[in-house]
């Protein structure tokens, strides 16, 4: 009985240490990051000419990066809060990968904001000049309080396990240090447990509105204005369903690569990926029935500006990144996905790329093309004004921010074990306990 | 049969769309014969042409560039040099009908400049073609058409009547304007507001006008009464304002006083501030609190670290 209890540490333990095939990792991580910081470094230098955004298609590539990166931060909720407090067990184990990624989402999407900023320097005004009646302050309220939660509820069950490694890892010293001031004296007494217990059921309840603030008001950015396409009285919960589509599809990319290469496949099991897949039918059901109202009710009155804007996605110039969109981002997920041998773990890799791709296209696709038609006649500007071409420097800075979030995982998921350890440990005493009696 | 009428149609529709893409498209800007006949109501002057001078630098200069140096705007069709010999081939009323309608880039004017500042326009415009001689001045049938009248409007405080007085001048003899029309409106923040259709003059020339009841002044019901000569009816368009305590006394409140949600930020809505502050405010103490509690951790195992030292 002892055995397995250490044996279940020093297999979540086993993964944390640096050795060079992860260095490397991260030295390409640095070196792709410093290559698109040059680019950062031309527009700061050059202004936000560099990049496509125009007059009229003013929220690019970078608005619509932000939105998708709020939405992945939202998988942390779903998962810790919405299915912890509902007592699912099973997702227990994938409870601190969530965490990780929305930590790491959230956490850049205020990076991404500002490489939207002509004058980043400016960036305080917000704070001193900023009105109470915009969502764009809201948004920013709303970001930061969410990445301190999302900290919070990393670091809160992470204590215990801290406690745990510092007996087990012997090396590196900084990390066996790291542990001991990060694991704030934990001795596993009945009073510590309790307040880790309530101080956790306070942050699950906590975090709820709070994530679902931080969509819908993301969404109220678009919202609040009367732009066709964005002037939509669901926007907040056609934000908020799509965000755990995409965020589905980033834990359950993350679930196979640490299964794989940190060997956990007796902790993330072909149970989880297939629990995963029917979590994801669900989301992109309602996420699948929101879009319904989104386009068919515009889509069947047809005023003259939707009819424009509609026409464009759908048949237009847009219209096949629109229809990648909605059909490899929901439809053919939830088709794919009834099937059995889809729910295993390699299928549904290659299933959470597409949406996963999928879903940032649709970022886009609701950002972009409604700007391509304005409500002013155009006037006296070059033709190339009026469509929205992203610029290598802005893709570029758009990688970054994408291997900013990869680093942040790769670091976290380095440092401390990526399946909460004690909560497995607890785990496998109940089972044992049952087999005895 | 039903061929037959199909090919009918397509035939009619492709002539049409030749037809709407000749008139269009097509180099040269086509005006009505009766509208290049047109001519100005009055005699190019040295005034005219300085009017015209500023009116061409605000309306016109951002496309046609300045006279004589050909720095025309890149457009296309290309604007092209007032001074140039294209210019000078129009008559005066193809150079009206032109600014009057616009097409395509160019704009209409009809509705931003009156019929005398494009008729400045023109005399401006005329003043660098070499040779050019004025075509008679256009008179109307109407006796006494064709001068520009003058205008003057009094207010009688004693029996709260306004009139208007219209003539004109001829060798120091004024001489009255009958059935001339004349337009009345009050003056507002945005424009003015009109008060309805245009008012004649009777056989002296006067209109006694009946000020409408229920238009708004100002604290003190003050409000400012304008009469405008109606440039159709063809003497010019005189223009007179007067201060009169006609209107209903009315307390202006600034559109930017009370609580809104477009307002400064000092001036939003209380539910708003309450709701962002308390929720901001009750959001930071929960995190207060889990904070204190992480550091009640760390006393509760210094406890024990101490309990166990204690023992030996």
């Amino acid at each position: 009985m002892q055995n397995s209890y250490d044996q279940v540490a020093l297999d979540l333990f086993r993964p944390v240490r640096l050795n060079r095939s992860h260095l490397i990792w991260l030295g390409i991580l640095t070196i792709a990051l410093f290559l698109c910081l040059y680019a950062y470094s031309i527009q700061l230098r050059e202004g936000l000419g560099v990049a496509g955004v125009r007059d009229y298609v003013s929220w690019g590539m970078y608005i619509s990066n932000f939105v998708f990166f709020v939405a992945s931060s939202l998988i942390g909720m779903l998962i810790s809060a919405v299915l912890g407090l509902i007592g699912m067990k099973w997702i227990r184990p994938l409870t601190r990968i969530a965490e990780i990624i929305a930590l790491a989402f959230a956490a850049v999407a205020g990076l991404v904001i500002i490489s939207d900023m002509g004058r980043p320097e400016r960036l305080p005004y917000l704070f001193l000049h900023g009105r109470i009646q915009s969502p764009i302050l809201w948004d920013v309220t709303v970001v930061t309080t969410y990445v301190l939660i999302s900290a919070l509820l990393l670091y809160l069950p992470l204590i215990p396990d801290l406690a745990i490694g510092k007996k087990i890892l012997n090396k590196p010293k900084f990390l066996v240090k790291l542990y001991e001031i990060l694991s704030v004296k934990w001795r596993g007494t009945k009073a510590q447990w309790e307040i880790i217990h309530r101080s956790m059921r306070i942050l699950l309840i906590l975090i709820i509105p709070v994530a679902l603030a931080i969509h819908t008001v993301t969404s109220w950015l678009f919202a609040s204005t009367p732009r066709v396409g964005w002037n939509s009285t669901i926007f907040g919960p056609y934000f908020v369903s799509g965000a755990f589509v995409a965020g589905i599809a980033c834990v359950i990319i993350a679930m196979y690569f640490f299964r794989k290469n940190y060997h956990l496949e007796k902790y993330i099991t072909e149970l989880h990926f297939n629990n995963m897949a029917k979590l994801l039918v669900l989301v992109s059901l309602v996420y699948l029935y929101f879009n319904i109202n989104e386009f068919l009710v515009p889509g069947y009155k047809l005023e003259h500006g939707d009819a424009i804007h509609l026409k464009d996605i759908f048949i237009g110039h847009n219209a096949g990144l629109f229809w990648f969109a909605q059909l490899f981002g929901i439809i053919i997920p939830i088709i794919l996905l009834l099937f059995r041998q889809m729910r295993k773990p390699f299928p549904m890799l290659i299933l959470a790329i597409l949406i996963f791709f999928a879903s940032w296209i649709k970022r886009y696709i609701i950002v972009v093309p409604t700007q391509e038609h304005p409500f002013l006649p155009i006037q006296h500007v070059p033709a190339n004004f009026l469509i929205y071409k992203p610029t290598l420097i802005e893709i570029a800075i758009t990688l970054a921010s994408f291997i900013l979030v990869l680093m942040i995982i790769t670091v976290l998921s380095k440092l401390f074990p990526v399946i909460p350890v004690w909560e497995m440990q607890e785990e496998f005493e109940l089972k044992e306990k049952g087999n005895q009696s | 049969m039903k061929r037959l009428i199909s090919l009918t149609r397509l035939i009619l529709l492709i002539s049409l769309f030749h037809h709407i893409t000749i008139s269009l498209f097509a180099e040269d800007w086509i005006v009505p014969p009766d509208k290049a006949e047109k001519t100005a109501p009055f005699v190019f002057s040295k005034e005219s042409v300085e009017k015209g001078a500023e009116l061409f630098v605000k309306n016109c200069q951002s496309c046609h560039g300045d006279p004589t140096r050909g720095n025309f705007a890149k457009l296309d069709p290309t604007p092209e040099d007032p001074a140039s010999e294209k210019f000078k081939e129009l008559t005066d009323g193809e150079m009206f009908y032109k600014i009057t309608n616009g097409r395509g880039t160019m704009p209409q004017f009809k509705m931003i400049l009156s019929e005398d500042d494009r008729w400045d326009l023109i005399s401006y415009i005329r003043s660098f073609h070499s040779g050019y001689i004025q075509p008679e001045p256009e008179l109307t049938s109407m006796t006494g058409a064709g001068e520009r009248a003058s205008m003057t409007i009094l207010f009688d405080s004693l029996s709260k009547m306004v009139t208007i007085s219209v003539y004109t001048v001829k060798n120091d003899m004024k001489s009255p304007v009958k059935g001339a029309e004349v337009l009345f409106f009050v003056k507002r923040y945005f424009g003015n507001l009109s008060l309805g259709d245009a008012v004649r003059t009777n056989e002296e020339g006067i209109i006694s006008y009946p000020f409408p009841d229920g238009i708004a002044g100002d604290s003190t019901g003050q409000l400012t009464l304008i009469a405008q000569l109606n440039e159709s009816s063809g003497y010019g368009n005189a223009k007179k304002a007067i201060l009169v305590p006609l209107g209903v006394p009315t307390e202006w409140i600034s559109l930017t006083a009370p609580r809104a949600m477009w307002n400064i930020n000092f001036k939003a809505p209380v539910w708003l501030i309450l709701s962002y502050s308390l929720t901001v405010l009750g959001v930071l103490l929960a995190l207060v609190y889990i904070m204190l509690q992480i550091r009640k951790i760390f006393y509760l195992g210094s406890a024990v670290d101490d309990a166990k030292s204690d023992k030996p």
